[in-house]
């Protein structure tokens, strides 16, 4: 990490963006983990996320972390405390200088209250760019309630797509070629556990010209899927556990959401609570008579999977099956 | 028409005498007594002595009691962390881990609602005549994120009943605390709600419309006038909003108020904002200022339906002269033209001559102010600088300098004077923008004769 010491002795300064639980912390103990025994400050922005691993910070190590008690910076408001806190760093004998921002943080407020902390402290470091992790598991629900997210990715220098070991092949490719719409120019690479190589900081690449926005008037939320539809299934019978998964497996990824209890032929009632592609099968262990079992999938709004969901049970679960839309 | 007339008018779609000005002086308050942000937020006399002090220097028209959006949620179970310039922030979120909607409505005896309602009274009581006042509730989907945690945008695919649910118990709050204040004697009910800048027009219409519109009507239903504010950008959301019918809606410096203008005279909403709080309030001077502000202004088609206010809840160390400087711009727009004009003009020279400070016959008190005729706080300078003259008769001299004159404008930049309204001794500065004690300022005085 030597190659990125600044120009004329200014500091490098690394904002860090991404929505909470994303791997922010674990990239950034990646990243401390390049700096052992150098001096380096952070600032944390948001509450219950960054966890800096004790382990990687020694007794007499220079990492400086100062927890910006504004939390969530999406407000105008709270920019004032945001520029004091870099500013404070000013005379400090840093080589790095990474800001986390909240998931929920204006990217152009932010590059302006970037802009303003370099004016009232002499610019005594020099911004080097903006580094937005994406959490492959929820992206894709995220991204369509939560503006930010994409605009944050927008302004982005370097994506790095984490927790790529939770999802299947296709769910990465989808979400690459989302991340690259909505940002054609900054470098995306994928990861689990915020694990990146020793040059990753060298990669982020900033230039002012090169900044996209984010059509905000584009941006529909709900998107081309439309709202989401809730259908329900309503087994004839008991089904084994194992074709259960059978059916899980293959309709999970192109759902956002599948919950219920079923009588299993194995003479228990299961729970079942799917996310995206993430299935998971208990025993219930509540005793309650009135439980009524079935399934409930929610669905994108304009998807067919309808049409085919009682084939697919069939030939999985292998019982006779009511859909109810 | 006094400050409450005019801001009343303007909700009922009546013409005003002047453009109003609403200046939210949360935390900020404290700065202007010398008390921090927590003081002001927990301490009913600290709080009512700053927000009188914030009466009289800024001359407000409509004014807040508290801009705190974790009062509810405080009461509600979530922990805050505190801080010594800026309001508090919650860091835990009772339910993040269940998906049980909670059925506790806060009473006005629980929390810091006690401190807020009385403080509400005591204002009432102080100002209640000629200014407006506002009590600030937070909205019911930044109250429902305050409980649930970020997970609420999760939800809102995954579980959009549960969003539902959770939106009309955090809606009972909401009108249940716009009751007490009302009652209190506040006459705009503000529902802030920062959030809603973060969703799309799809999810304001499928999960804020029907609890936002519940919450208005109840407002309306009372007899109190409401407004929706909403900081971030909430352009694609403005329209959305108007359809939840409040009588205003208040925009941050991210929307641009001429844009967001053009949709809320067609729902006939009136619309209040903008001016940039860290840019502009926080690290310019006066003169950014007002030209911020007279810019703002000039933007827009027409002056109807529109109250001029800051982009959100004002930073604590906002100068307290940026904020007079304001106020100057907003009722004497004209006059503040003139002065941007000039200064910005590029060639002022100053053509009198400087007093010779060492060589003084008697002590001189200059004092230079905006306009003490308009500026309430060039007023008050003004009054208590000449109090000061008339104890020593002839033995001192005072004179005004207002910013009103190309001539004036061109002593200040050679002088060196950064705020207005200020005093000078012998060509020292001795105080700015608060006022000083007539006490201390003829001690002052004394140590010159």
């Amino acid at each position: 990490m030597d190659k990125i010491t600044g120009e004329k002795g200014k500091i490098p300064l690394y904002l860090l963006g991404g929505f909470l639980g994303s791997g922010k912390t674990s990239l950034l103990n990646s990243i401390l983990s390049f700096f052992e025994g150098q001096n380096v400050g952070v600032i944390i922005n948001e509450f219950g996320d960054l966890n800096i691993d004790a382990r990687l910070i020694p007794h007499d190590s220079g990492i400086n972390i100062s927890e910006l008690n504004g939390g969530q910076i999406f407000c105008s408001c709270l920019s004032g405390s945001f520029i004091k806190s870099i500013a404070a760093y000013k005379d400090h004998n840093i080589q790095l200088l990474i800001v986390e921002a909240s998931g929920l943080a204006k990217p152009a407020p932010l590059k302006e209250i970037i802009d303003l902390a370099g004016k009232t402290s002499d610019h005594f470091f020099e911004y080097r760019g903006m580094i937005g992790v994406v959490d492959a598991q929820r992206f894709e629900t995220l991204d369509k309630s939560l503006k930010t997210l994409g605009e944050q990715l927008t302004y982005s220098d370097r994506i790095l797509i984490n927790k790529i070991d939770l999802v299947d092949d296709k769910t990465i490719e989808r979400i690459m070629k989302r991340v690259n719409e909505l940002n054609p120019h900054a470098r995306i690479s994928t990861t689990s556990f915020g694990r990146i190589e020793k040059s990753f900081l060298e990669t982020v690449d900033h230039s002012d010209e090169r900044v996209a926005k984010m059509d905000s008037r584009k941006w529909a939320g709900w998107g081309e899927a439309g709202r989401p539809k809730p259908i329900s299934l309503i087994p004839g019978g008991p089904v084994s556990e194992e074709k259960l998964k059978a059916f899980l497996a293959e309709v999970a990824s192109e759902s956002f959401r599948i919950k219920g209890f079923l009588a299993s032929m194995e003479g228990n009632i299961v729970k079942v609570d799917c996310t995206g592609s993430n299935i998971s099968i208990e025993k219930n262990t509540e005793k309650d008579p009135s439980l009524k079992t079935g399934l409930v999938l929610l669905i994108p709004g304009e998807s067919e999977l309808p049409d085919r969901l009682v084939s697919i049970w069939e030939s999985t679960a292998g019982t006779k099956v009511q859909l109810n839309l | 028409m006094t400050g409450k007339e005019r801001i009343l008018a303007v909700l009922d779609g009546k013409v005003t005498d002047r453009t109003p000005w609403l200046p939210f002086a949360g935390i900020h308050a404290g700065k202007l007594k010398g008390y921090t942000a927590k003081e002001v937020s927990t301490d009913l006399v600290k709080l009512v002595e700053s927000l009188k002090e914030v009466n009289k220097l800024y001359r407000p028209d409509g004014q807040p009691i508290m801009f705190d959006l974790q009062i509810e949620a405080e009461i509600l179970g979530c922990e805050l962390v505190w801080s010594e310039d800026a309001p508090p922030t919650v860091s835990t979120h009772p339910l993040s881990e269940t998906s049980d909607i909670p059925n506790h409505i806060p009473g006005p005896d629980e929390g810091r609602l006690p401190l807020e309602i009385e403080a509400m009274k005591q204002m009432k009581e102080a100002v209640g005549e000629t200014t407006a006042l506002y009590g600030l509730i937070c909205g019911p989907f930044t109250l429902a994120s305050h409980l649930r945690g970020t997970n609420i945008f999760m939800d809102m695919m995954l579980d959009p009943d549960y969003v539902h649910k959770l939106l009309d118990y955090a809606t009972d709050v909401s009108i249940a605390i716009a009751g007490y204040f009302i009652d209190a004697g506040m006459d705009v009910i503000a529902a802030v709600d920062p959030l809603v800048s973060q969703i799309s027009p799809d999810h304001f219409k499928e999960f804020m419309n029907a609890p936002f519109g519940r919450l208005f009507d109840s407002i309306r239903n009372k007899g109190a006038k409401s407004s929706f504010f909403v900081c971030g950008n909430a352009t694609m959301n403005i329209g959305p909003m108007c359809e939840t019918k409040p009588d205003s809606i208040s925009i941050d410096e991210n929307v641009s108020l001429a844009d967001a203008k053009k949709v809320t005279d067609e729902y006939g909403v009136v619309i209040g904002g903008n001016i940039p709080l860290t840019s502009v309030m926080l690290f310019g001077n006066q003169q950014d200022n007002m030209k911020a502000t007279v810019d703002l202004i000039d933007s827009l088609d027409n002056l109807e339906g529109v109250i001029i206010a800051p982009g959100c809840d004002m930073p604590y160390d906002i100068p307290v002269e940026n904020a007079i400087a304001i106020e100057q711009a907003v009722h004497e727009t004209e006059v503040t033209r003139e002065m941007v004009k000039n200064y910005e003009s590029g060639d002022l020279e100053f053509t009198g001559t400087l007093p010779d400070y060492e060589n003084l016959k008697k002590p001189l008190m200059e004092v230079f102010t905006l306009d003490s005729a308009t500026c309430a706080a060039c007023t008050y300078m003004m009054a208590t600088a000449n109090d000061a003259g008339n104890h020593f008769g002839d033995k001192i001299d005072v004179v005004e300098y207002k910013y009103t004159t190309t001539e004036n404008i061109a002593r200040c930049g050679v002088m060196g004077v950064k705020q207005l309204p200020s005093i000078y001794i012998n060509g020292e500065l001795k105080h700015s923008s608060l006022i000083p004690a007539r006490e201390v300022l003829i001690k002052e005085i004394e140590a010159y004769l």
